[in-house]
């Protein structure tokens, strides 16, 4: 049955791109038939929704591992692929968040896109995503993953310039996509040489895992890096992040679901998905950790000093990020899992609430410009709360515990620098996170509101309720569980052991620091008549407000060069250098053709003369010949 | 007459008719739509009927000038089969979708130059090749001068000019190849089949090799050979731009694959690396060229010589992916540039101009076009999903297969043509309506008849090329094994 349900699963959400899209195409200039595209918009990620919990659900229960092949995509030679899809315990665990948050979201975003006109091209894109997310997820052989890999790089590209008409917009889709697209030539490079090197037996995730030992360490490594690097690009690690948060020009439903929840942890996935790979490549799982560390920390520091309330989220999903690869690339890759799983729920909780006092405030999207409205949106700001402590890794919530084992992971392998990269940045998180929880909701401002929509509520509170809870999913032996979301995923080899005693110290030395963060956070914008204001402005700082001038050195560095080589290549080396000789070479001939003309000019005495001496040539070679 | 020579001469012949007969302008537009759609349906029995076999079909050999051995000769297999199919089905869609176009001279020089295309695709015969390769001539050169844009006296010159030099060139190394055939037999032929037993010294086949490789460099175009390229598009008229870019341009990889790999097998092989080369720099030089151009049809000018230096990649590794994705590349870009060309010349009769400045909000007041032409802009980037995407993964894959560095390089080309693409649409599709024109039209219901059989045949080829792929195949494999044992000899 598991077999069947996948490919509903997959093809629910094409169906509703499809039809909307039609639709579109042939209603567009009548008025909108809103409640037909809902009914439509809706029903695609409902039953994708409902299928990946049952499958989740056989697969954590009886560890079923459904199996569905749909047709034959390509078959030249040796390179056969199919599409065919695969629920094993890491693609169920994605389904389980992927699907269901995907569903929410969507229920949010008719309520946020309510008074749009582009309602329908809206919901036909945002579907169109959730079936390549799906694809992605589900997929049996790397390249399958790959299509659903650039199908959800082309939808966000599409929902991030979704307001076209200010071409800023476009041009931070472009943005998105061409860096993802940098990636995207690593990873199909990676895949190229791995489908030279075994791609003789079938190339499958399994069939390429059972023949791995055949590949030589030096090549095993540069492909460990190649597919990595196709990760940079789709979860945003330096140095390809630039483009995240430009991406929040999008609605803001698209930030939630694309930009936070689902398609930027597909790098982690990936890293996961190729675990076996990455056992044999440790110093490449080592540079992965490193690249997390420092995509965390920057992005954690940025963060701190933004005003503009999705980017701090962007930034702070970045450094989200980092957590992940520093434990993936350490080999805690079922805790990297958790983490995507746990953080999916609280991060799209933060969008859609950044959502709604967007909307409540006349799409004001300025921190500093807020304030006060915990007074005119208690729920909100109910809501809002947990999900800040969720992320900020405070008991119960889910984010302590998915954060909590990672970065008892990373102290436990003995990575001590990495560990305190982490510790400083969950410092920092719980710091930007809280300043912007005083900033948007403290204070004596007060806001004429515009009331928030039940469509957008009651997906929240569902959210809430998971980032609250969905912590027990992988309750550490420490307090009385049993990891029980890793040993589904059962994707480590050998995980390192760490005493509970030193497990406790850790916990209580990272609590101690969010404490203190969150302490600061009050007195410089909570506590009532707080300054409100960032400091302290010494030159690193404002460095930090410049976000490192990286998009400056990007334009800088890479941007300009190449346009202006663009230019160069077509003026000097096409027209001045090619052109110009071929048609130098041209003239050349007429020029020739001008000086004979002038003997040929019709005057009989002239011919006369050139008869006589070729007449005379003819004798000398005669007379030459016979004297031989 | 079969099948094939329908497909050639019912063009033709009524390209001639229609100039002797005095019909007015609409009736010589539905004739001539009426002789393209009868083409058309005929290419569409001829796929249906194509055996997925290596075998050379629908064969048809008569004697033409027995004293010299020239014979009509014509066949199809499966990697001249993706480029038939295009001749045939591109040809009413542009007749369809720019019917505007009120010049009775453009609609007969089009059916002309199908006709000249289609023999030179399906001749098997040098001589005969080489009359039609001069023959799909001589309507651009009308269409150019007759019909184009700016300077377009000087460019159908210099055009001209440079592909008649160019195939002046491969007939001296037809008759070269066919008077070594006959000091070696006692006996002329120009039959393929028979010219490619001859034995010529290293430096004869260099020189032969040469001589023809001139001819399909300048029409494909390779670097250096490519200067005509952009002045020609810019200039030349919508029907004809389809017809250089999404068909000539290909005929001449074709070329090379059918007649250089057939009649040099050794020297093509021990040049390839130095064609490859060519290609991977032409690959990212044009696309790095088209950047930052200023005029729409220049801009798709560079981006298809772009795609073209990958499919002289695709067939200049020798290797099965590597051909199969060219055959594949040759159909699927044949369609997006095609589709592109002709969406360029509805916009030119609604905008009059082709700066790409003067242009932009078009979405927002067509979004139909806007679909269709994001539809084969994405074909060209080669997102999956479009026939694109599988063309170019084979080539890379095949690329791979060959060398890594070979693989990196040609990979670069999932990176190049977004640059300008995306470029291109921001500036195009998207932003603000210009305020003083007046509102973008969208498409009219002959312009969706036109593209809407364009756009589900990128996304039929992209989302199951295996259905297509079997018909490619076997002639690829077959002419992968020949070479491997050729060259292993």
């Amino acid at each position: 049955m598991t077999d069947m349900l996948l490919a509903w699963i997959l093809l629910a959400p094409l169906f509703g791109a499809v039809t909307i899209t039609m639709l579109h195409l042939l209603l567009h200039k009548e008025p909108p038939h809103r409640h037909l595209y809902t009914a439509i918009a809706l029903a695609g990620p409902g039953i994708s929704a409902l299928g990946a919990v049952v499958v989740a659900f056989e697969s954590y229960m009886h560890g079923t591992v459904g199996h569905a092949t749909l047709f034959t995509w390509l078959d030249v030679d040796a390179f056969s692929v199919g599409v065919s899809l695969m629920s094993d315990p890491l693609s169920s665990a994605m389904l389980l968040f992927v699907a269901p948050v995907g569903f929410l979201i969507h229920c949010y975003a008719v309520g946020y896109m309510k008074d749009d006109p582009g309602y329908a091209r809206f919901f036909a894109w945002f579907n169109l995503f959730l079936f390549f997310m799906l694809l992605l997820v589900l997929a049996d052989n790397p390249v399958l993953m790959f299509i659903g890999w650039e199908g959800v790089g082309l939808c966000s590209y599409a929902l991030i310039g979704f307001y076209f008409q200010d071409r800023a917009n476009v041009r931070a889709g472009n943005k998105a996509f061409i860096l993802n697209r940098i990636g995207d030539f690593g990873f199909l490079s990676a895949l190229m040489l791995l489908f030279v090197a075994v791609g003789d037996h079938g190339f499958t995730f399994a069939s390429v895992e059972a023949h791995l030992g055949a590949i030589p360490s030096s090549q095993l490594g540069l492909i460990a890096l190649l597919l990595f690097v196709g990760a940079m690009g789709k979860s945003a690690q330096i140095p390809l992040y630039v483009w995240l948060p430009d991406a929040m020009a999008g609605p803001t439903p698209v930030s939630a679901l694309i930009h936070a929840a689902t398609m930027v942890t597909a790098g982690v996935y990936m890293v996961a998905r190729f675990s076996p790979l990455y056992e044999l490549t440790e110093n490449v799982g080592y540079f992965i950790s490193c690249i997390g560390a420092a995509s965390a920390l920057l992005a954690a520091l940025i963060a701190t000093r933004q005003n503009d309330i999705k980017k701090i989220l962007a930034y702070s999903t970045m450094s989200q990020l980092g957590y992940m690869f520093m434990a993936a690339g350490l080999g805690g890759y079922s805790l990297a899992i958790f983490h995507v799983f746990a953080h999916a729920f609280f991060k799209a909780l933060l969008f859609m609430g950044a959502g709604a006092v967007i909307i409540a405030l006349q799409h004001e999207q300025d921190i500093t410009k807020m304030g006060g409205l915990r007074r005119q949106l208690p729920l909100l700001y109910a809501m809002m709360l947990v999900a800040t402590l969720a992320l900020s890794a405070v008991p119960p919530f889910a984010g302590f515990f998915s954060k909590d084992a990672v970065m008892a992971h990373l102290f436990a392998s003995g990575h001590y620098g990495i560990y305190a990269v982490a510790l400083l940045t969950s410092a920092l998180t719980a710091f930007y996170m809280f300043r912007l929880i005083f900033y948007v909701f403290h204070g004596e401002e007060d806001h004429k509101t515009a009331t928030i929509s039940r469509w957008m509520n009651v997906p929240m509170l569902l959210l809430a309720l998971g980032s609250a809870t969905a912590g027990v999913l992988n309750l550490p032996p420490l307090f009385g569980g049993s990891e029980s979301f890793s040993a589904w995923l059962s994707l480590e080899a050998h995980p390192p052991h760490i005493a509970h005693g030193a497990e406790l110290m850790l916990i209580g030395a990272n609590l101690l620091l969010i404490a203190a963060a969150a302490y600061i956070a009050y007195r410089r914008y909570g506590a009532p008549g707080a300054a409100r204001e960032d400091r302290p402005r010494t030159a690193f700082a404002r460095l930090v407000e410049g976000k490192f001038y990286v998009d400056e050195l990007y334009g800088n560095a890479i941007v300009r060069p190449l346009q202006r080589l663009s230019l160069w290549s077509d003026e000097q080396l096409n027209k001045a250098a090619i052109d110009r000789s071929i048609q130098r070479t041209a003239l050349a001939y007429l020029r020739v053709g001008s000086w004979m003309k002038q003997y040929h000019n019709g005057n009989i005495r002239f011919y006369a003369l050139y008869m006589m001496f070729g007449i005379s040539l003819c004798c000398l070679y005669l007379i030459w010949n016979l004297e031989l | 007459m079969a099948i094939l020579s329908w497909m050639i001469f019912l063009p033709i012949l009524t390209s001639i008719a229609l100039f002797l007969l005095p019909l007015g302008l609409r009736a010589t537009k539905l004739l001539s739509l009426a002789a393209s759609l009868g083409v058309a349906a005929l290419s569409l029995w001829l796929y249906g009927h194509f055996e997925p076999t290596a075998a050379m079909q629908f064969v048809e050999h008569t004697p033409w000038i027995p004293p010299y051995g020239i014979s009509y000769h014509v066949g199809v297999d499966g990697v001249s089969l993706p480029l038939v199919m295009m001749v045939a089905l591109l040809m009413p869609l542009i007749g369809i979708g720019l019917y505007n176009r009120d010049r009775k001279g453009v609609w007969l020089n089009l059916l002309l130059a199908q006709g000249g295309i289609m023999g030179a695709v399906l001749a098997l015969d040098l001589m005969l090749f080489y009359l039609f390769w001069e023959t799909m001539l001589l309507p651009i050169f009308f269409l150019i001068g007759l019909y184009g844009y700016g300077r377009h006296h000087f460019i159908t010159m210099k055009f001209t000019i440079y592909t008649i030099f160019g195939s002046l060139m491969m007939l001296v190394g037809i008759l070269f190849v066919a008077v070594t055939y006959y000091q070696q037999t006692g006996s002329f032929s120009f039959a393929l089949d028979d010219l490619k037993t001859i034995t010529l010294s290293q430096r004869e086949a260099l020189f032969a090799f040469a001589a023809f490789m001139l001819a399909f460099a300048i029409k494909v175009p390779l670097f250096p050979f490519h200067t005509w390229l952009s002045d020609t598009y810019r200039s030349a008229p919508t029907g004809a731009v389809v017809v250089l870019s999404a068909l000539m341009a290909k005929l001449g990889v074709y070329a090379i694959w059918r007649f250089l790999f057939t009649l040099f097998d050794a020297t093509s092989h021990d040049l390839d690396i130095w064609f490859v080369a060519l290609g991977l720099f032409g690959l990212i030089y044009f696309g790095i060229v088209a950047i930052r151009q200023q005029h729409i049809k220049r801009l798709f000018a560079y981006s298809s010589a772009s795609h073209l230096s990958l499919m002289v990649v695709g067939i200049f590794i020798y290797d099965q992916y590597g051909l199969t994705g060219a055959a594949y590349l040759i159909a699927a870009h044949a369609l997006a540039s095609g589709g592109l060309f002709i969406m360029v010349g509805m916009m030119y009769e609604r905008t009059r101009t082709h700066a790409i400045d003067a242009m932009g909000g078009i979405a927002t007041t067509a979004p139909r076009f806007a679909l269709f032409f994001a539809l084969f802009s994405l074909a060209i980037v080669g997102v999956p999903g479009t026939a694109g995407f599988v063309a170019e993964l084979l080539i890379i894959l095949g690329a791979f297969h060959t060398h890594p560095v070979v693989g990196f390089v040609s990979a670069t080309t999932i990176l190049i043509a977004m640059l300008f693409m995306f470029n291109l649409l921001t500036r195009t599709l998207y932003g603000k309506p210009a305020a003083s024109a007046k509102p973008f039209e969208d498409l009219r219901p002959n312009e969706i008849v036109a593209l809407v059989p364009i756009a589900l045949l990128i996304l039929a080829m992209g989302i199951f090329p295996n259905l297509f792929l079997k018909k490619i195949e076997p002639t690829v494999e077959a002419s992968i094994t020949a070479a491997k044992v050729h060259h292993a000899k």
